[in-house]
C-alpha cells in the first residue's frame, strides 16, 4: 500500500509518503504565512524524492482539524481534488490524535492543545493507546490543565504554540511514519463528504445563535 | 489547428464555478455553486463562511461541471484560475484545487485577474473587437480599461471608494432593502420617479469615480426626513440615486471613448445587470455609433466561463504559473 499524509493545519506543514507501513521520505517545514505557496512545491518535490508519481498513490490521508482554519482548508482542498481525480477515499484525521502519538512511551497520557486564541485552545486528553480520555473540544486552556491534575498518571502537553504554563510541554514533531501505520487502514470516505474539522462555529454564526 | 480545451475555476468571493471553454469562446459547460442564500441571512458575505462554503463544494462543482461536458481531466489542455483580486480565504480555495490539479495532471496552471476574467465574458457573446473602452463594474469594482489588443490592459481610473454595487448595497441597506440589494434597488428604481435632489459624484473631468459622498447624502437624507416625520417613497428614492449613478457613469464612459478615439464599449461585472445603467448606455451609444456589448446576466455575475476565456488568451501570451503561485486580496490589473 503506498499512501500520501499531508498536515497543514498548524504553521507547519508535515507530509510523507509511505510504502507498506515503511515511510519512503517526508517533509516538515515551518511555514507560517507561506503555507499556500509553498505546499504545493513542496509536495511535489517529495514526490520526485521518491521517484514516484501522483498516480501512483493508493491512499490519501489528510489532517482536518482543528487548527488553523486557513491552513485545514488548504490541506483537505489538496486531498480532495486529489482523492477525486484518482477516484480514491481519504482518511481524515484528527490533528489532536496525531499529535498524541510520542515515540516517548514514559507518558500515560498526551495532552494535545492548539493555540484558539483568547485563552481558548483545541485539546483532548489521549491515553498511550490513543483513546480519548477526554474528547477534542474547545475548551479554554486553564480548563484543560485542571483536568490534567485529575488523571492518575504521568501527563504531558504537546504543542507547537507558546503557552505560559508550569505543566511539561513536548514541541510536536510528528512521527509520520507512526501515524500512518496506526490509522491508514481505518476505512476512507468519499472526498465529496469530506471537511474540515474546525470544532468552532464562526463569529458571524456565534452571533447570529446568541442573537436567535 | 488544434482545440484548446481551458477548464477555469472560479472562487474569489461567495461564488464555487468551474467551467470547460474551448478556444476561450465555446462554453461547454459551466458549473456554479452560489452561496447567497447562506450570506443572506448576514446581510453580506461573511469571508469565512464563504471560504467554508468553497471547500465543501469544490470537488462537487469539478465533477458536476466535467459530467455535463463528458470531458475528462486528460482532455484539458490548461487550468486557468482566479487568484485575485478578491476574498484570499475565498480565493485559496480555488487556487489550491487548480494547483493540485495541475500538479497531478502535469498542465500548464494559468493565473488569471478576477476583473480581467470579467472582461473576457463579452468574449463569449462576440469575438472582443480592438482597440475598446472596458467598463467594469461590480460589487468590488469600478474602473474604466482601454484595450488596445487582446490581453493589453490599460486602467484609466477607478472608484476612489466605494465600488459602486457596494454603493448599491449599502443604500439598500438603508432603505430596509433585504440583502443583495443592489438588484432590488435596481427594480424600485424603475417604479419610481427623480424627485429626489442628490448631489452628482465627482462631476470632474477624470476617469476617477467616488461613490461613498453620495452613499451618505442618500443616509443623511433617509435620518433627516425620519427625523421630521416624514415618509420616504423608496421608489423616488431609488430612482434619483441611479439616475445620477447612472449619469455619472455614462458621462466618464463616454469621454473615455472620444478620448481614446474607440468605437467599441464593453461592460463587464455584476452591476453590468443593472437595467437603468443599461438602458443609458445603449441609447448613448446608439446615438454615438458605438458598438456596445453587454454580456447576459449569467456572465455578469461571478462564474468561472470568464475565467476560462481570459484564461485562454493569457495561456496564447505565455502567462504560465508554478505551484508556488498565491491568492491576491489585491492586484491592479496593469501589475498582473
Amino acid at each position: 500500500m503506498k499512501t500520501f499524509y499531508l498536515d497543514t493545519s498548524s504553521s507547519y506543514l508535515f507530509a510523507g509518503i509511505s510504502v507498506d507501513k515503511k515511510i519512503k521520505n517526508e517533509v516538515k517545514l515551518k511555514l507560517d504565512k507561506e503555507l499556500s505557496s509553498f505546499t504545493l512545491p513542496q509536495i511535489k518535490e517529495l514526490f520526485t524524492s521518491c521517484n514516484m508519481d501522483p498516480k501512483d498513490i493508493d491512499k490519501i490521508m489528510v489532517v482536518n482539524g482543528p487548527g488553523s482554519f486557513t491552513g485545514i482548508r488548504i490541506g483537505v482542498t489538496i486531498a480532495k481534488i486529489y482523492a477525486y481525480s484518482m477516484k480514491k477515499k481519504i482518511v481524515p484525521l484528527s490533528s489532536l490524535k496525531a499529535m498524541a502519538i510520542l515515540k516517548d512511551t514514559s507518558y500515560d497520557y498526551i495532552v494535545p492543545m492548539i493555540d484558539a486564541r483568547r485563552g481558548y485552545v483545541f485539546g483532548a486528553i489521549y491515553d498511550k493507546e490513543g483513546t480519548a480520555i477526554l474528547k477534542e473540544q474547545y475548551i479554554k486552556r486553564s480548563a484543560l490543565e485542571v483536568a490534567m491534575d485529575d488523571l492518575p498518571g504521568k501527563s504531558v502537553i504537546v504543542s507547537n504554540d507558546s503557552f505560559d504554563t508550569e505543566k511539561e510541554v513536548l514541541p510536536y514533531n510528528a512521527d509520520i511514519e507512526e501515524i500512518i501505520c496506526r490509522y491508514e487502514d481505518l476505512e476512507g470516505i468519499n472526498p465529496h463528504a469530506v471537511e474540515p474539522n474546525y470544532l468552532k462555529l464562526t463569529e458571524a454564526e456565534e452571533n447570529k445563535q446568541k442573537n436567535a | 489547428m488544434k482545440d484548446t480545451l481551458i477548464l477555469g475555476i472560479e472562487s474569489s468571493c461567495d461564488e464555487t464555478s468551474c467551467s470547460l471553454v474551448q478556444n476561450g469562446c465555446v462554453e461547454l459547460a459551466t458549473v456554479i455553486s452560489s452561496q447567497i442564500d447562506i450570506h443572506k441571512d448576514y446581510g453580506g458575505v461573511v469571508p469565512e463562511i464563504a471560504s467554508r462554503q468553497h471547500v465543501k463544494n469544490i470537488t462537487m462543482v469539478l465533477d458536476e461541471c466535467l459530467t455535463k461536458a463528458n470531458k475528462t481531466m486528460d482532455d484539458v489542455d490548461a487550468i486557468a484560475v482566479t487568484y485575485g483580486p478578491g476574498l484570499i480565504g475565498s480565493l485559496l480555495i480555488g487556487l489550491e484545487a487548480a494547483k493540485t490539479l495541475a500538479f497531478i495532471y502535469h498542465k500548464p496552471l494559468i493565473p488569471v485577474h478576477h476583473i480581467k476574467g470579467h472582461i473576457y465574458a463579452n468574449n463569449l457573446v462576440k469575438r472582443l473587437t480592438f482597440p475598446l473602452i472596458a467598463l467594469v463594474v461590480s460589487g468590488g469594482h469600478t474602473e474604466l480599461i482601454y484595450m488596445k489588443e487582446d490581453y493589453s490592459f490599460q486602467k484609466l481610473g477607478g472608484t476612489l471608494d466605494d465600488a459602486v454595487g457596494e454603493c448599491y448595497d449599502k443604500v439598500a441597506r438603508v432603505l430596509d432593502i433585504p440583502y443583495p440589494g443592489g438588484p432590488l434597488l435596481d427594480q424600485m428604481a424603475h417604479q419610481g420617479k427623480p424627485t429626489y435632489n442628490l448631489p452628482i459624484p465627482l462631476n470632474d473631468d477624470s476617469f476617477q469615480f467616488s461613490f461613498s459622498g453620495l452613499k451618505s447624502a442618500v443616509i443623511n437624507l433617509v435620518h433627516n426626513e425620519l427625523q421630521r416625520g416624514n415618509e420616504i417613497n423608496k421608489e423616488d428614492l431609488a430612482c434619483s440615486f441611479q439616475k445620477v449613478v447612472v449619469e455619472v457613469i455614462t458621462k466618464k464612459t463616454m469621454k473615455a471613448i472620444e478620448d481614446y478615439d474607440v468605437k467599441n464599449l464593453i461592460v463587464a461585472g455584476g452591476v453590468a445587470a443593472n437595467k437603468g445603467l443599461r438602458e443609458s448606455l445603449t441609447k448613448t451609444c446608439e446615438e454615438k455609433g458605438i458598438d456596445l456589448t453587454i454580456p447576459p446576466i449569467k456572465y455578469c455575475t461571478d462564474n468561472a466561463t470568464m475565467i476560462a476565456s481570459a484564461g485562454y488568451y493569457a495561456y496564447l501570451h505565455g502567462k504560465v504559473a508554478d505551484l508556488s503561485l498565491n491568492a491576491k486580496s489585491s492586484v491592479p490589473i496593469e501589475e498582473d
